[in-house]
């Protein structure tokens, strides 16, 4: 580069760097009442966390495991220093949105603008705001390393030295930092506290698998039984899921007429005829949640095979030589058979526990046999998230 | 001074040695995390089966999980659902045509009963790895319950009553002994056999024989498809 050019690079840097140094300097920052309240709070909390930090990282020298403590104290003081600042490392809404509002140049209009809608406030309340000047700096650090790197992209970027700039710009606007971060919190509608780690663990883990056992009436209640199912939840944005599974249904009864005819019970050499059904489906439902994610509603497609000892037509008839016992006459059998049908489910969210959900579900389903099958029971469910 | 002076080196290099030796061990122990992760599979099996005692067939589905425990070694706990259906045999012996009946009694009609039988089981089975996993030969222990419309004992009877113009046919069961529902106790063997692996995805042939307190003896033969992952902490 011809050294004149370097020259000129130069002295434009320095111009700029002033320039942006003297708009910095001057710069302070009025908060509103109520931010003010938040601000006070969390500098109070501090001070006495800062006790007793003192106390364990005094303790933790004794004891010769410093490093340890260093590192600790990195992770957890970070999330608790401030609701302000530890949101954003929590909440990945409030990440993106600190990401893209980065102390840029161009905050600095965003400052004026707030400065202007913030309104004035006492003097005494400004003396404190700058009493306290010392513990912003420090949180300064804090900010810094997370919005160190991206301070500026404009074309300049490349002539000019932006690490001084970024760490003044930085140092300059602790506040003006925080606050955005907090009124982005308040537009949002996130609490800092509100924001548990339950409804970080909705976001992160989308994916389910279910295992369901029901207490279950095959039919108009004449057979009861089981039915467990296996399956895989997927979740499709905030609402709806999409579930699909395979079960397995067991429903079983004695024949009615001659197991309730009491001569034939008195008989202990005669039994009435077990009839059992059994049945494997899949049943691919897709679920709308409420907005609490405590219920859900399932509506999808059965398709199920079934085989069945319950005869079609049958008659029975009493034994002419022995009286009181039945005689089972079959005409005709049911055939094994595939068909196909809906099955509507709902399901109240019961408990969690770490990764686990419990839940009660109720289904109905009907099918192109005429069978109508109705359980409820137990799902449960352990969430995770797709591995790469 | 001198002295003061060395008992503080001494200090500062027995301090500096600890957290060498701290930093050391915290390093190790992250790296013996990261290696412990067990290898997990989550798979589900499917296949036929047939129910030696009742001489009737069907099919078997499983859904299974398998932890390895060692290099040879691994533990698979599964959760099975066994269904199996046929016809009485008496009915066909006794009953040779129906047709031939017909023509004597137009209102002749019969049909063998069908015994259905279904399973729910588990068997908690710790796989020995052969040839490099190539093959995995299991035994565990087995719970199950089953329902049966099978009886044990039963009659099927052919009746014939001549009248004056024709000869009236009808058939009936009478059921003598049944164990409708039965809780049992028993064993299990498994082989499998490794037949594809594409990524994460395994498939493998299994066989399996089971033998129950209920006297119930259980052949199964189908394909086990696997996912294998890793648990994070």
């Amino acid at each position: 580069m011809h050294p004149y050019l370097k020259k000129l690079l130069n002295m434009e840097n320095k111009i700029f760097e002033h320039s942006i140094e003297n708009r910095m300097v001057g710069f302070k920052l009025k908060p509103a009442d109520l931010v003010w309240e938040k601000v006070e709070k969390r500098i109070q909390k501090e001070k006495k966390r800062r006790v007793l930090f003192g106390w364990i990282f005094l303790g933790m020298v004794m004891a010769g495991v410093g490093i340890t403590f260093f590192n600790s104290h990195e992770n957890e003081f970070q999330p608790t220093s401030s609701s302000a600042i530890s949101t954003p490392i929590s909440n990945p809404k409030i990440e993106a949105y600190v990401e893209n509002h980065q102390p840029s140049f161009d905050t600095e209009n965003e400052l004026n603008q707030l400065q202007q809608t913030v309104p004035i406030v006492s003097e005494s309340r400004k003396k404190q705001v700058f009493q306290q000047d010392d513990i912003d700096v420090e949180r300064s650090n804090f900010v810094s390393n997370e919005i160190d790197h991206p301070v500026s992209h404009t074309p300049q970027e490349n002539s000019i030295n932006t690490a001084n700039i970024d760490r003044k710009v930085v140092s300059a606007k602790p506040q003006g930092v925080d606050i955005i971060i907090i009124r982005e919190c308040e537009e949002l509608g996130i609490n800092s506290s509100a924001v548990s780690s339950e409804s970080v663990n909705k976001n992160i883990f989308d994916r389910q698998w279910n295992f369901n056992t029901h207490y279950s009436f095959h039919g108009t209640g004449d057979l009861s039984g089981t039915y467990i199912e296996f399956g895989y939840e997927k979740k499709l944005g905030k609402r709806y899921g999409f579930y699909n599974n395979i079960g397995m249904s067991i429903h079983s009864g004695k024949e009615s007429f001659s197991s309730n005819n009491n001569a034939s019970q008195l008989n202990a050499r005669y039994n009435a005829m077990q009839y059992v059904t059994t049945g494997i489906q899949t049943s691919p439902t897709f679920y709308r949640y409420s907005k609490r994610g405590d219920v859900k509603i399932g509506a999808g497609m059965v398709a199920r095979y079934q085989t069945s000892s319950t005869p079609s037509r049958y008659s029975i008839s009493p034994q002419p030589a022995t009286p009181g016992i039945f005689l089972t006459s079959i005409r005709e059998m049911e055939p094994n058979s595939f068909s196909l049908g809906y099955k509507i489910s709902v399901e109240l969210h019961l408990l969690s526990i770490k990764k686990t959900d419990l839940g009660f579900q109720l289904f109905f389903q009907n099918d192109t046999r005429g069978d109508v099958i109705t359980g409820f029971g137990l799902s449960l469910q352990n969430k995770f998230k797709k591995q790469d | 001074m001198k002295k003061r002076s060395c008992s503080k080196k001494i200090l500062k290099g027995m301090i500096l040695g600890m957290i060498a030796a701290f930093l050391q061990l915290q390093g190790y122990s992250q790296k013996s995390k990261a290696v412990r992760f067990p290898e997990r599979k989550i798979g589900l099996s499917i296949g036929f089966s047939h129910h030696q005692k009742q001489s009737i067939g069907g099919v078997f589905i499983e859904a299974g999980h398998e932890v390895k425990i060692s290099k040879k070694l691994s533990l698979y706990n599964n959760f099975g659902f066994t269904m199996h259906s046929g016809i009485d045999p008496k009915h066909d012996m006794v009953v040779p045509s129906i047709s031939s009946l017909r023509l004597q009694d137009p209102s002749f009609s019969t049909a063998a009963f069908r015994f259905v039988t279904a399973g729910i089981q588990t068997s908690p089975t710790l796989f020995l790895k052969l040839k490099s996993d190539k093959i995995k030969l299991g035994f565990g222990p087995l719970l199950r319950y089953q329902t049966t419309s099978w009886p044990s004992d039963y009659e099927f009877n052919l009746i014939s009553t001549p009248t004056t113009t024709r000869t009236l046919y009808y058939t009936n069961y009478s059921i003598k002994q049944i164990q409708r529902h039965a809780l049992s106790g028993g064993g299990r063997m498994m082989i499998d056999v490794h037949v594809a692996k594409i990524k994460k995805f395994e498939a493998r042939a299994t066989c399996s024989y089971q033998v129950d307190s209920n006297g119930d003896r259980l052949a199964g033969l189908g394909i086990k498809l696997q996912r294998s992952y890793v648990k994070l902490p």
